[in-house]
Order: C-alpha cells, then structure tokens, then sequence
C-alpha cells in the first residue's frame, strides 16, 4: 500500500477493533449454522447457541441422503461447468466481435446487448418457462443451460468487449497480414492474451449460476434434476425438517462455494478490479 | 470503439455475434414482448389467453398490494447510499495499510460469495423471535426485536442484510482497487497540509474515484429493483402481510401463487420500465466515461 | 413356415410385454420420509402385484404453494405426471382444464363414498358435475389439549373448556402454571382457529359465503376475529411462534410436550394419532371449537368433505391404469392401509373402523356424527389461501390493521 498515512497509532487500533467487530458480526451467523447443524433436534431445543456438548452427524447424513443434498450437489457440480463452457464461448466470441471487428450495426447492437444485462428473472420466467416447454426441454439439462447462457451472457459479453477493445489493435493488424482468419485469430491470439479476464468471468458466471434459483425453480420440476441452490430453497416446503438438519443442509451448500473462493481467491480480486478501471 | 476508416470485416461478426443474438432474441426479447402482450389479457399461464385491454392495469392501480411493493422497493433503495458510504469508508480504513488487510477483504467477500438463497435460509432461522440474534440482545437486557415479523422491521432487515451486508465485501474489492489508481502525489501534498483521515477521503480519495461511486450506485440500483427476489423468497415469502412484497415479488406471486399471469404481466411492466430507466442511466455513465 | 410363425408368435410376446411394461408416475406432496412414505411404498407394491408389468414411479414434490406452482408449470407444457395429489375444492377447480373426468370409471364404487366427499370433488363443488379426484381422506380442524398439563394448571381434564369464558379462564391458568396455553405453528395455527369459529358462526350456512347470503360483516365474524385479537395480546397464543420457518415445527413441538393446546387437524398430519402415540392416548382430549354465549349454533365440527385425493391428467398415456391407481388409494386395501398407518379419516364408508383404544378419535367421531359445517377455505379462488393468510398476519401478527379492517379487506377478496 502507501507509505505515508493519515491515522495514528492509536486509531489504528480503534480501527482494528470496529473492523474485528464487523468480522465477528458478519461470520456470527454463519457460526450459528455451523454450530446447529451438529447437534441433534433434543439438544438444539436446549442449547441453540454454544458449541454443542454431544456433536453428531446424523443431520448431515440425513441431509445429503434422506433431503438428497447429495444428488442435488452432484446435480449442480455437472450442469454449471457445462454451462460455463458454453457461456465462455458465446461471451469470449461476441465479446470480440464488438470489441475487435469492423461493422456497421456495432454501436447499436452493442447498446441493445447492454440494454438487456439489466433484466430481473422474474420479468422473463413465465415466458422463458413456455419458451422451454414448447421446444420440449423441460427437466433436462439442456433447458436450464440454454436458459442460463441466455440469461447471464450480456454481462459477461460487455466484460469481454471493455477487454479487447482495450487491447492493442497492432496484435489483430498483424495476424491478419499474415492471413490468418478471424477465427484462427480468436482462437490463436487473443483468448489466450485475455486469459486473465476469461478466468474472471468464469468466475462471475459460475456465481451466477451456481446460486441461480427463478429459472431453475420452474424448468426442474423432477427432484432427480434438481440443483443444490434449488434443493435449499425448496427445503422450507418440506415438512418435517427441524432447524439442526436445515442447517447441516446449509453447510453442505455452502462447503462447494467457500473451497472454490479460497482456490481461486486472486482471480476474483483481479476480477472486481477490471471492473473498477474499466468502470 | 470507432470503425477504423470504411474497412468492414464482412460477414464474420455477423457470424461470431449469432449465437449470443439468437439467445438474447429467444430467452430475453421475445419475452418481454411476449409480457407486453399478455398483460391485455386474463390467462392461467396455460390455455386460452382472454384479451380484456387496459382491465389489468387498471386493476393495478386500485390494488393495494401494487402500492406497498413500490414503497418497499423504495425503503430498499434508501440503503444505497447507506452502502455506498459504509462500502467507501472502511475501503479507506483498509488501504492505510493495516496489518491483515487482505484477511478482511477476503471474508467479507463470503456472504457475497454465498449466494441470495443460502443467505436468505441462514437469516430466516437467525432472525427468528425466537432466533440467537434475539437471545443475543435479551441477554444484554433488551426485548425481541421482531426481525421478520413486524412489516417495518422486516423491510429493513432485508436492506441492511442484502443491499448493506452482503454488497459489503464486493465493494471492497471494487473501491480498493479503483482507489489504487488514485495519484499518490495529491494524496500525500494533502497530509504534508496537515489534513487527518476524514479529510483526505473526503478531499482526496472521493473525487477521485467518483466514476466508481456512479457506477457503484447504478450497481445497486439494479441489484434493489431487479435481484433481491431469491433473497426474499428463502427468507420471508414477502411477507409478514406484505412486509416484504417489492415488485419483483409481486411478479412471482401474481403469476405463481395466484395463477393470474396476465395481471402479473402488468405489474411486469412497471418493472421494466424501472429496468430500462436504470439501463439509459448505465449507459449514459459509461459513454461520459469512455469520452 | 415354421420358423415365420415362431417368429411372429416371438413379436406379437415382444409387443405384448411391451405393452403390458408400463410406468405411471405419480406427483405427491405426502410422499416424504417423515410423511406417508412408507404407508405409500406398501400400497404401491400391493398395487404392481395385483398389476404385472406396471411400475410406478412416485415422486415426491414439495408442499403447497410450490406444489401448485410445479403443477401449473406442468399444465402449461402440457406434459408432466399421469396421476397428482390434489386438494379438493378451489386448487382442484382451477386445474379443472388439465384433470380426467373420472365419474365413468367409479361407478362400481361410487355409493362407497360419503356425500359429503363426492359433492366436494365434483367441479365447483355441485353435485352431478364432472367428478376430477377420488378422494382419500376427509379432514377437518378442532383444538387437541395434553391432559396431564390441564391437570397441573388445575382444569379438570375430562371438562373440555367449550364456552369462550371456560377457554380465556383455563389459558389464563395455564399460563400461571407457567404452560405455554396454546402452541403456535405459524400464521396458519390462527387460520386453522379462525375456521373452527366461523363454523359456529355461519354453522349449516357457509356455503352462504360464496353466493354472498352470508357476509364476513356479520356480527358473529367479527366476535371471532376480536376473540383471537385477545388470545393473541394477552400472550396465550406464543407470540413467537409466528416465526418458525416450518409447517411441522408447531406440530413437532406440541408432540413434545410442550404446551397446553393446538389447534390441529383430523386427518393425515398433526392429528389425533400422531398426538397420542407421542403423548400416550389417555392424555389427549379434544374439542371442536369455541362456544360464543350469543353464538346461534354451538360445538360445530367444521369438516372438508375430501381432504386430499389423486387426479389423472389429461396428457397422461395411461388414464385407464391411472384412473385404477386412484381408485386403489380410496378404495379397498389401499384405503384401509392409509388410513390406518397415517390416522387419515377415510370419506369411504366401506373402510373399516380403526383398532386400538383412542378415546380422542372416539370423541371426534361423535362429533362427525353430529352437527358439520362446511370449511369455508376451499370454497373460494386458486390461490385464495396465500391472500387470506396475508390478511391474517396483518392483524394479528403485525396489527396493522384494525378488526374492522381486516374485515372488509376479508370480504372484499372474496366478492371480487
């Protein structure tokens, strides 16, 4: 960071401190799922706060089993990186297209792409719902990653196209004089060269779509294909679930995000800052 | 962005841009007509669609429920700016170069990186009456606070956990990283003045990244009027009432609860143009930007 | 020519095992593990024996609202389940255009059923229209109390507090007995109340509610709401109870001791059974509602002819077998098992009584002799529910709005 700074010691401890406290406000909840998913329902009843005396692992047997966590889980490990290639095509490909090439509908089709990012799910459910149901893509994978792709694209698109609209023109200039095509040029020259930004969008879209839940809600309707976000929304309709098995739930949920962020933590610190610079 | 000189590179971006076009034409475009058009009509969602023109909208108007998810949203959009300075602030605190600096912005990014609907579980069973977060305060002596059960306190709870909270950890990466570029020249003419803490943020650092506070305050424009629905479906159904009912929930429970998709489309509508207003605003931000 | 008639005797098996080897899925909304799982799974198996070749694939759905949402999903595909679990009344009405007409294939067990039942899954309720869902259990609301707590708060237990004075008094002593006096699920423990005093209000006239004889401005109503107002201020309803996330947390919790009443209900979930194997069948007493002294009609058992039963869905490839299917569970074994592991009351009369010594279900039969009033929920739209329990929270959980508010915001959904 800097050298020079405008806090004294002494703030600088008060400083700690609030921050500590903002720590401890923000994972204190988290601490309470934790904490709750280890004891049993009787001990719950008495103890919902500390550390629990006895822990068991019963809720998170009955979670991943008996509440099919564990298929949801697989569910959603399998469709969102495949989701995700498609999504990194379609985005690194139009991105290019608007950020490199030459044509006349660019600005316009650029602003309709960027009109488009804004929209709430809900606006789009019952219609992408009939959309899916009409080409007969209900409950398959198929469906919900066409829905995905469509739905998080723009975002990721305009990513891409800050990204090679800022990068060097002499790089396309020369490929081209060697008499590569544009593809050959996509594929060979620039993606490798926005390596950094792909791995940041991938990053956002796999967020995305990972924590997804109005489109997945209504096109998985069978409990075999259901995602695990989906799973975990849906558990308050199910009757009999107490609070130390939701919880053991919740940890399951929260284990695939929190081992992805401490793997890949630099790439989405990068990540936010290209959306600083480039605004 | 400017086409170099009339050289066009033919049909290839054509080509490269069709997938994204064709998606965005199928999954975004035609829906949205598709809402316009339905909502002139009484329909289940399924079957006959009955064209009865204006009937929904003006049935919209008297509906009370249609009121209160706009006053809703509104409390909501009352915590941006409460976001945006908490965000800025500590933002500052962590670039004086504290020890363990990364630490923080590495943990506050979790409830981020959790996702609407496992944050909106957790809340539900945390902010409970009969929750931890009320045997916290009545062990400090205080009484419940009925978190999700009064319809005022409820709205708050949802702006201070998914518009403060939550959007904490993300703007810090966004502020800290746009407050890099700031020149540390001026910063350090400034202390060489005499100026303390307070006043070289709000001298030095503000203006210098004001294009990231715009760009963040659009952010959460968007994040208020167009995604909290999965937050607020896992923690309160929109309720208690309406307590919780913003627009995007009204959508879902008019079309998904009710079965009356036509009128849902209507209230569609409004969202959209609250969507497209937000959209020019972005756009006009970033061509000031760019130029 | 041999080897040509050996060769068609091998396709004409091949084709006829095909068609014989047949799945019927069925969607379910009782068919978790803590729910009717197990009772189902026997039923099915009996069903695949007495059938070669059929599988059925049960699948198990979310509960209400989602349930619907999935199934409105499914109508606007046109594709999905052959046989679904309904509620019949306003849910069945308004999938009326996806659901079989099934009065041609019952007409051997028809007379099995009450009145009562067949009138409520006949379209719109009238009798004579076309008959969508066979219905498996009827079911109904009353107030369930743990004796062994009304002995300690000093009531006495065989003394049901039936008047609106006994009920206040006997709160007030449990609560002294330091007895949470009635245990709360959610909004829909005052809901369930609600329904038990409009009974007594309205009493044989419900229905005049629909064709508005009857208004919710009535007097009466109005005695009810304020009624529960009170047991609501004055803490007898646990007011933090509002806020469990669960439909089962109420329920699993006064199955645990702990508290003094419940409103419950007859059949399937939270009922006279699953109390009393937890609480032991002695110590649970009953009753079915609240006696107002100016009250026209008293001790009304409000009743849902038909509580829950399976339909067939138009799209469905196999409506003669799915039609069979719905009429294995409300009729004959499959009847007699679901009643009898769940303490589902069965509108099928054929269906035997139950053994073993419950006196809590021998006091809710007298009851079902007696006096029955109509539940007025099912009577109004698809999705009334999610509107009227809205209004609920917003007087008595929040106090938004005052009784006379609620009122004529009451009234006002129903004459839309």
């Amino acid at each position: 960071m800097k050298k020079a700074t405008a806090v004294s010691a002494g703030a600088r401890v008060l400083v700690q401190v609030f921050l500590l406290a903002l720590v401890v406000g923000s994972l204190l909840p988290l601490y309470n799922v934790v904490v709750a998913s280890l004891k049993s329902a009787d001990e719950f009843a008495v103890n919902p706060f500390l550390p629990p005396r006895s822990p068991i692992s019963d809720n998170f047997v009955y979670a991943a089993m008996a509440a099919h966590l564990l298929a949801y889980a697989i569910n959603s490990i399998i469709l969102v990186p495949v989701g995700l290639v498609l999504y990194l095509a379609v985005c690194i490909t139009a991105g290019y297209a608007f950020g490199k090439m030459r044509f006349r509908l660019k600005r316009p089709l650029f602003l309709l792409v960027l009109f488009l990012t804004i929209f709430p799910q809900l606006l789009l459910a019952t219609q992408v719902f009939r959309l899916i149901s009409l080409m007969r893509l209900t409950n398959t994978a198929l469906g919900v990653i066409l829905t995905w792709v469509a739905y998080f694209s723009p975002f990721g698109t305009y990513i891409m196209t800050t990204y090679f609209t800022d990068m060097p023109y002499e790089l396309v200039e020369a490929a081209r004089l060697d008499g590569a095509s544009p593809v050959r040029i996509l594929v060979s020259v620039m993606t490798p060269m926005a390596m950094p930004m792909i791995a940041t969008i991938a990053i956002i879209g796999f967020q995305s779509m990972w924590n997804e839940l109005p489109f997945s809600l209504l096109i998985l309707q069978n409990q075999a294909s259901r995602t695990l976000t989906l799973g975990i929304a849906m558990m308050r309709g199910e009757y009999g679930i107490g609070v130390p098995t939701l919880s053991a739930a919740l940890v399951i949920a929260m284990a695939v995000p929190l081992v992805m962020f401490f793997i890949f933590q630099r790439r989405i610190t990068l990540g936010a800052t290209a959306g600083a610079i480039k605004g | 962005m400017r086409n170099r000189g009339l050289e066009q590179d033919g049909i290839a971006p054509y080509l490269f841009l069709a997938p994204l076009l064709v998606l965005l034409a199928a999954f975004i475009f035609y829906p949205v007509l598709m809402n316009l058009v339905a909502s002139f009509t009484e329909w289940k969602g399924y079957g006959a669609m009955k064209w009865i023109g204006l009937s929904n909208y003006r049935a919209m108007v008297s509906d009370e429920a249609f009121w209160t998810s706009i006053s809703n949203t509104a409390v909501l959009v009352c915590y941006i700016p409460v976001s945006t300075v908490l965000t800025v602030f500590v933002a500052a605190l962590l670039r004086e170069g504290l020890r363990g600096w990364q630490a923080y912005r590495a943990i506050f990014y979790i409830p981020n990186l959790l996702g609407p609907v496992i944050i909106g579980v957790v809340f539900s069973i945390y902010l409970r009456d009969d929750g931890s977060l009320n045997l916290l305060i009545k062990l400090a002596g205080g009484s419940t606070v009925r978190f999700l059960t009064s319809p005022s306190v409820a709205i708050n709870s949802v702006g201070m956990v998914q518009v403060v909270w939550v959007h904490l950890g993300f703007g810090l990466i966004y502020f800290l990283a746009a407050m890099n570029g700031i020149d540390q020249g001026v910063y350090e003419a400034a202390l060489i003045d005499g100026a303390g803490f307070f006043q070289t943020l709000w001298r030095v650092t503000v203006p210098s990244i004001r294009f990231a506070i715009e760009f963040w305050v659009v952010f959460n424009f968007i994040e208020v009027f167009a995604r909290m629905f999965s937050y607020i479906y896992t923690l309160t159904r929109g309720g208690p009432g309406y307590g919780t009912f913003t627009l995007e929930y009204g959508i879902f429970s008019q079309g998904f609860e009710k079965f009356r998709v036509g009128y849902s489309s209507a209230w569609s509508m409004v969202l959209f143009l609250f969507c497209a207003a937000i959209s020019v605003a972005q756009i006009r931000l970033m061509r000031a930007r760019s130029s | 020519m041999m080897k040509r008639s050996i060769l068609c005797l091998i396709l004409v098996a091949l084709c006829a095992a095909g068609l014989a080897a047949q799945t019927l899925t069925v969607w379910d909304f009782k068919y978790g593990p803590n729910d009717a799982q197990k009772p189902m799974q026997q039923i099915d198996a009996l069903f695949q024996q007495k059938n070669p070749g059929v599988t059925i694939n049960h699948v198990a759905q979310p509960g209400e609202p989602q349930y619907y949402q999935i199934i409105q999903a499914a109508a606007s595909a046109n594709q999905g389940p052959d046989v679904a679990m309904f509620h019949p009344g306003a849910r069945e009405y308004g999938f009326a255009d996806i659901l079989v007409d099934l009065t041609p294939y019952i007409q051997d067990v028809k007379s099995q059923f009450t009145a009562a039942s067949i009138a409520m899954v006949s379209i719109d309720g009238k009798v004579g229209a076309p008959i969508k869902v066979l219905p498996m259990t009827m079911q109904g609301f009353g107030i369930y109390y743990n004796k062994d707590y009304f002995r300690k708060a000093g009531l006495d237990p065989e003394q049901p507090p039936k008047s609106a004075a006994q009920f206040l008094a006997a709160c007030e002593k449990l609560k002294a007995a330091g007895i949470v006096p009635i245990t709360v699920g959610q909004t829909y423990t005052i809901d369930f109340l609600l329904r038990c005093l409009v009974a007594n209000a309205y009493g044989p006239n419900v229905a005049g509610l629909k064709d508005g004889s009857q208004k919710y401005t009535d007097p009466l109503f109005k005695e009810s709401v304020e009624f529960i107002k009170t047991l609501v201020d004055k803490g007898y309803l646990e007011k933090d109870g509002f806020s469990r996330p669960y439909f089962m947390d109420g329920i699993m919790k006064f199955a645990a001791g702990s508290g003094g009443m419940f409103v419950g209900l007859l059949s399937d979930v939270g009922n006279w059974k699953a109390f009393s194997d937890k609480l032991g069948a002695k110590n649970i007493g009953y009753f079915p509602t609240i006696n107002f002294p100016d009250g026209k009609y008293k001790d009304q058992q409000v009743a849902q002819g038909a509580g829950i039963g399976y339909g067939v869905m138009t799209w469905s490839k196999n409506q003669k077998l799915a039609a069979a299917y719905t009429k294995f569970y409300a009729t004959g074994d499959g009847a007699r098992i679901y009643a009898s592991a769940t303490g589902a009351l069965s509108p099928n009369t054929a269906v035997g009584g139950f053994e073993g010594a419950y006196p809590a279900l021998k006091t809710i039969q007298q009851y079902l002799k007696g006096a029955l009033a109509l539940d007025y929920l099912p009577l109004f739209y698809n999705g009334y529910e999610d509107d009227a329990n809205r209004l609920c929270d917003r007087v008595f959980v929040t106090g938004e709005l005052t009784t006379d508010q609620f009122i004529a915001e009451y009234q006002k959904l129903i004459t839309k």
